[in-house]
């Protein structure tokens, strides 16, 4: 009896090692055939075909945005422009193909140039007279009046076949001619792209040959994904920060995972105050709000030192952005502009009213652990100036609903990003609501800067229109800007060549490689 | 062969003294917290993220602030919450079940059928759905938890109606000419609450986690308000940094809920003869 105990353990212990040596074994063949098969596993946050980032995986841009934010040959190889800007004479890449087969040509170039600038805030195709297609290679394009940054707003045009599109924006046939190609794809769950082998860029091969796209929607489960090494990178196909960045010190200290920050490109996470309607009509209150915010407490304290302190709207890396920060933290100021505007606390509950009324602002924002955090930040840095915040927390969609409705006082918004001129036409000239509450173009003196910038193609000019204005924007404080949102790669420790794009919504993985 | 054992009077009066006792120590701290823990919503960010001490029995969270009275202050929330839903949904319940018992026919078709129609829903995936229309909002949550709690209270007190009103006492009231107002709020009311007191004693329990469901899932109470929905789902972030987060709002969860269900029981054993024999 004994000794058939004693076999019967003896046995368990042998099937444990057993076990747990294959185990081991089992792991590192696959680690090893993993690195061999080069498929890289994304966990992204968004469904493939609704983020901005995946498409430049299929798709190719008109021309590409350089490191110093100018416009260098990509499909658009040369151009040509006559002397006021009415006139561009474009030459195209010769050779290339989309990945079923059929050729980029003139026609192809002329049909995108043509169709997708509504969907992509290019102001030029309010100027544009006509397109004439020269050769297979080559096209004339006419404006009726200067349009300076047209080369510029090329960039924004990914490159569809004619026939894969609907009549409102939508791509419905994803054939691309850029690095890879979508073979298989599950709204809201997943995508697989296997590399374009035909891709007309050889300098610009990808080593990645499949791409596992996997949607996890929830910021901390994405965490975990990366943690767990259930996915290989995240933050890759995103062009904002996609975690909590109380995560982040945790995740650089972990040893199998490394943690990229991008500190050139990005954008300055930007709070939107209705200027239009309500309490922050008042620009005084607006000052008070933006001078009541202490951004270095707040980047040391609920951001965790990862985000930079910024009252500017773009990063000085970019063109055309401010030389000088906005209105910086000055409590005794920010009371100053609340008591010009006539609010004192008069029954000492600690909040200022005009004429009987509490000054109280509802803030709404998107339910993010960061989003909830600044919040009650903000709601107590503005109870020390007197005034009080109701913050609402809602999942995105009510939050556009929302902000789109000018139901707000104060809100998350889409900030300015690089290039400005683009965000220019997009939002920056933008007087009334959207998804991301409301724009920035507050006079009649927006219009004509904006003007200005479409029209030249001088540097130096559209340099001083831009002065002027950040100028009316720090003066009118439709938004407070408070910390630079760094993109954020957070990849397992055998995963090298990741970079960051000039292009915020751009993801190369031409250096890339699983070792 | 079955062996039963009686549950005597005393040990069932033990019982419920046990249950109660422990319930009031924590809903003495529960009710009272703002005045023992007047500084819940306080920020001192030098104190961000403090591990549990003797100053800070669960620690602090991100904004410094002390998680042991924040819990009980959430705790009060979620409570004080519960208690009014579980009032208005046992006020419909008992109307709606009292007229669909009493009444009968057509009318007990109509009821019966929009409570089927209430019962085929997932509470929270139907709370989820009216708060999306109706919007996120303390008062919204409120509304929301007793339209779709009213349901259980109906169907107990429709069926004791139905045993009530053929009773002697109900035949004989009808008999010497009592209306049915009469009949119903003098000799059935009384008699049906016995059985639903239980019910609401178990349902009080449901209504905390269901609140503190729906603002994990971000449709509940609103920061920086202290509640334990919401204070779990901030610690999901902090889950292997600062796990004490999750810690204390977890154990005082369960121990609030599973004290006002485990005293439920023990009414409906005291007030129940048949349950009286509890198989061994």
């Amino acid at each position: 009896m004994k000794k058939g105990v004693r076999a019967l353990a003896l046995l368990v212990i042998v099937a444990v090692l057993v076990t747990g040596f294959t185990g081991c074994t089992g792991a590192k063949a696959k680690d090893k055939a993993s690195a061999t098969e080069q498929t890289l596993v994304v966990g992204a946050a968004k469904d493939f075909k609704n983020g901005s980032e995946p498409k430049t995986l299929i798709f190719d841009s008109l021309t590409d945005s350089l490191e110093d934010m100018s416009s260098g040959p990509r499909l658009v190889t040369e151009w040509e422009k006559n002397a006021d800007f009415t006139e561009y004479t474009l030459k195209l890449k010769e050779g290339v193909t989309f990945s079923n087969g059929e050729k980029f040509n003139a026609q192809v170039a002329k049909f995108n140039i043509e169709y997708w600038p509504v969907y992509r805030d290019c102001g030029y195709i309010k100027k544009l007279k006509s397109i004439e297609v020269i050769d297979d290679k080559n096209l004339k394009v006419s404006f009726n009046e200067s349009y300076g940054n047209f080369i510029d707003e090329l960039s924004k045009i990914w490159v569809t076949l004619p026939n894969a599109v609907d009549a409102k924006g939508n791509i419905t046939d994803w054939t691309g001619t850029g690095p890879y190609v979508l073979k298989d794809y599950q709204a809201d769950m997943s995508a697989t792209l296997i590399r374009n082998e035909t891709y007309w860029r050889t300098d610009k091969m990808p080593g990645i040959t499949k791409i596992d796209y996997k949607v996890i929607t929830d910021e901390n489960s994405r965490v975990m994904a990366v943690k767990s090494g259930d996915v290989d990178v995240i933050g890759l196909t995103e062009h904002y920060t996609v975690m909590p960045f109380a995560d982040v010190p945790d995740l650089q200290a972990n040893k199998d995972l490394q943690v990229s920050i991008c500190e050139d490109y990005g954008t300055i996470t930007t709070y939107s105050l209705n200027w239009a309607k309500g309490v922050c009509m008042d620009q005084n209150v607006r000052k008070a709000i933006a001078l009541g915010i202490d951004r270095d407490m707040l980047c040391s304290t609920v951001l965790y030192g990862v985000a930079e302190p910024t009252s500017r709207f773009v990063l000085p890396t970019y063109k055309f952005s401010q030389q000088e920060e906005g209105l910086k933290y000055d409590l005794t100021k920010a009371k100053a502009a609340l008591e010009a505007s006539g609010y004192k606390d008069g029954d000492g509950d600690g909040y200022v009213e005009k004429d009987g009324q509490k000054l109280s602002l509802k803030m709404v924002v998107s339910d993010t652990q960061v989003n909830r955090s600044v919040g009650v930040f903000l709601q107590d840095a503005l109870k020390k100036i007197g005034i009080a915040v109701d913050l609402q927390v809602f999942d995105a969609t009510t939050t556009k609903t929302m902000l789109k409705a000018g139901d707000f006082d104060l809100s998350t918004s889409h900030p300015w990003t690089g290039t400005v001129v683009s965000y220019l036409y997009w939002r920056g000239n933008l007087n009334t609501y959207d998804d991301y509450g409301i724009g920035y173009g507050v006079n009649d003196e927006m219009n004509t800067l904006t003007e200005t910038v479409s029209v030249t193609g001088d540097d130096k000019v559209r340099e001083e229109a831009f002065n002027k204005i950040w100028d009316i924007q720090n003066d009118f404080v439709a938004g407070v800007p408070l910390y630079f949102s760094q993109r954020i790669f957070v990849a397992q420790s055998n995963i090298e060549g990741l970079k960051f794009c000039p292009n915020t919504a751009e993801v190369d993985l031409s250096e890339v490689v699983i070792k | 062969m079955r062996k039963y054992k009686v549950k005597t009077k005393k040990q069932q009066k033990n019982l419920i003294w046990i249950w109660s006792g422990l319930l009031l120590i924590l809903l003495i701290l529960i009710v009272f917290s703002p005045y023992i823990f007047p500084d819940s919503n306080t920020i001192n960010y030098e104190l961000q993220l403090q591990k549990p001490s003797f100053q800070h029995w669960f620690g602090t969270d991100e904004f410094g602030r002390d998680l042991f009275s924040r819990v009980f202050n959430g705790m009060r929330t979620s409570l004080m919450y519960s208690l009014i839903i579980e009032a208005i949904a046992l006020t419909i319940g008992l109307a709606i079940g009292l007229l669909s018992g009493y009444l009968g026919g057509k009318v007990d078709g109509f009821f019966n059928y929009i409570m089927n129609v209430f019962q085929a829903f997932p509470t929270t995936i139907a709370a989820i759905a009216l708060i999306a229309v109706l919007g996120t909002g303390d008062l919204t949550l409120i509304i929301v938890l007793s339209v779709m709690g009213w349901v259980a209270y109906a169907r107990i007190v429709r069926s004791e109606t139905l045993i009530f009103k053929e009773r002697d006492f109900v035949l004989g009231a009808r008999a010497a000419g009592g209306s049915s107002a009469y009949i119903l709020g003098k000799h059935i009311f009384p008699n049906v609450l016995l059985p639903v007191l239980p019910l609401a004693t178990l349902m009080i329990g449901h209504g905390i986690m269901a609140i503190a469901s729906l603002s994990f899932l971000g449709f509940g109470v609103q920061p920086p308000n202290a509640e334990i929905g919401l204070m779990l789902k901030d610690s999901a972030t902090f889950i292997s940094r600062a796990p004490w987060l999750l810690v204390g709002p977890g154990i005082v969860l369960a121990m609030v809920v599973a004290l006002i269900n485990a005293l439920g029981d023990a009414i409906r054993d005291k007030m129940d003869p048949q349950k009286q024999m509890m198989e061994i």
